[in-house]
């Protein structure tokens, strides 16, 4: 299949309003002529920063899941929870899906969206890898789809603490460890979108 | 001559064809969905729309969970309560985050919605139509209601042993607005509001120049 792309026809496609147009010569910021969105053949510096929205949400990753997210103090009994631990009490505690939901939603899922932008990137940096375009694309908007749900046990914690807070039964607070959480949530969403799958198909051809 | 289109993930240049009524295109290399034949045209969407803002209003009045503690009291808490509950315990930024995609992302998401689409069918066209335009798509990626939907179910079996827990009328209006939102998703069909603006400027120019 060798149908030419928009930028080998010298055409630069908007990616909010899809409308096709040929850039005006000597123009620096480029504009939609349509809906006004700044218009770039390729996502700009793509690599670059995807890299480092990369970096420094793997290097949050782990006191997200060292530090505690969650403390619980009552009269009876008081606890620290990190993620882990918080999974492994509702386990112990009789609610093994709840327990695999959060384990697939905290753990699972932000450390495979990492590695798989990892590996996209490392695609497009080295077209010898010889990635199928079209897998890589699947990958790419497979991370998509589920990267949200990793918010969920921080939404949690916020709802529990905002209900259980009279000091005298019972109180759960939020600790630092959902900060570091949070943000490698929104860290990965940031990688993913400054990714632009067209650079998959652009290692691809120039490969041959 | 049918217009040039460019396939969003791999940029490959195809003409595009009218479609039947509910037909999707894809495209030609990669697979992808370069476009569908909206079902239910503008109206549909500014329904949908309308509807989706009403029920964001009422799912952010009622409370989304309640605590029953026996003779000790009775919590509760709305969606905002959540943020203020984290922000008072020292973490303003866990909150912020909360704040933004639990309330400002869909608000946002809502109010472009109907910002575009309602002018457009009452036969205007917006001032600013192409900020709330690329507002929209941006505000959708960020808006986590959903998630926050599934955070409630959590909270509520983490807290099962300790306190009797009571799902909040919110949550059904939340339920309601996620359906919805899908709805607009699928039903919604961003040419349409090119076609409509171009559509709607042309037949104010046409009836000025009649006077």
């Amino acid at each position: 299949m060798t149908a030419a792309t928009a930028r080998e026809a010298g055409l630069v496609a908007c990616l909010d309003c899809h409308l096709v147009s040929r850039p005006v010569e000597g123009t620096t910021r480029l504009r939609c002529p349509r809906c006004r969105a700044p218009l770039h053949s390729r996502k700009p510096q793509m690599i670059l920063r995807t890299w480092a929205f990369l970096i420094a949400a793997y290097v949050l990753y782990i006191p997200a899941n060292v530090l505690p997210v969650m403390d619980s103090n009552s009269l009876f009994m008081s606890s620290s929870d990190t993620i882990l631990s918080g999974v492994r009490f509702l386990w112990k505690s009789g609610s093994p899906v709840t327990a695999s939901i959060i384990f697939f939603a905290s753990i699972l899922e932000p450390l495979l969206k990492l590695v798989g932008l990892t590996a996209l990137v490392l695609a497009v940096q080295h077209s010898g890898l010889r990635v199928r375009a079209r897998s890589g694309a699947r990958v790419y908007r497979l991370i998509h789809v589920v990267g949200r749900w990793s918010m969920t046990d921080l939404f949690a914690a916020g709802i529990l603490a905002a209900l259980v807070q009279s000091p005298t039964l019972a109180e759960i607070t939020v600790r630092p460890g959902a900060l570091a959480f949070g943000l490698v949530v929104v860290l990965t969403m940031l990688a993913s979108l400054s990714f632009d799958p067209r650079c998959l198909y652009d290692a691809e051809a120039s490969h041959g | 001559m049918d217009p040039l289109i460019a396939c969003p993930e791999c940029d490959t240049l195809q003409r595009e064809i009218a479609l039947p009524r509910g037909g999707r295109a894809e495209c030609c290399r990669c697979g992808e969905t370069l476009y569908r034949s909206a079902r239910g045209g503008l109206s549909h969407t500014v329904a949908l729309s309308l509807a989706a803002l009403v029920l964001f209003i009422i799912a952010n009045s009622l409370p989304i969970a309640a605590l029953d503690l026996g003779p000790g009291g009775y919590t509760q808490t709305t969606l905002f309560g959540t943020v203020e509950a984290v922000r008072g315990q020292g973490r303003p930024f866990v909150a912020l985050m909360i704040l933004w995609t639990g309330i400002v992302a869909p608000a946002l998401e809502i109010g472009a919605m109907v910002y575009m689409t309602l002018p457009l069918w009452l036969g205007y066209c917006p001032h600013g139509l192409s900020h709330a335009f690329r507002i929209a798509p941006m505000a959708r990626v960020w808006s986590l209601m959903d998630v926050f939907m599934l955070a409630v179910a959590v909270a509520l079996v983490k807290l099962g042993d300790l306190a009797h827990v009571v799902p909040g009328h919110a949550l059904f209006a939340f339920g309601a607005l996620i359906v919805l939102l899908t709805a607009v998703g699928i039903l919604f069909d961003p040419r349409e509001i090119w076609l409509h603006a171009e559509a709607n400027k042309a037949g104010r120019f046409a009836a000025e120049a009649r006077q």
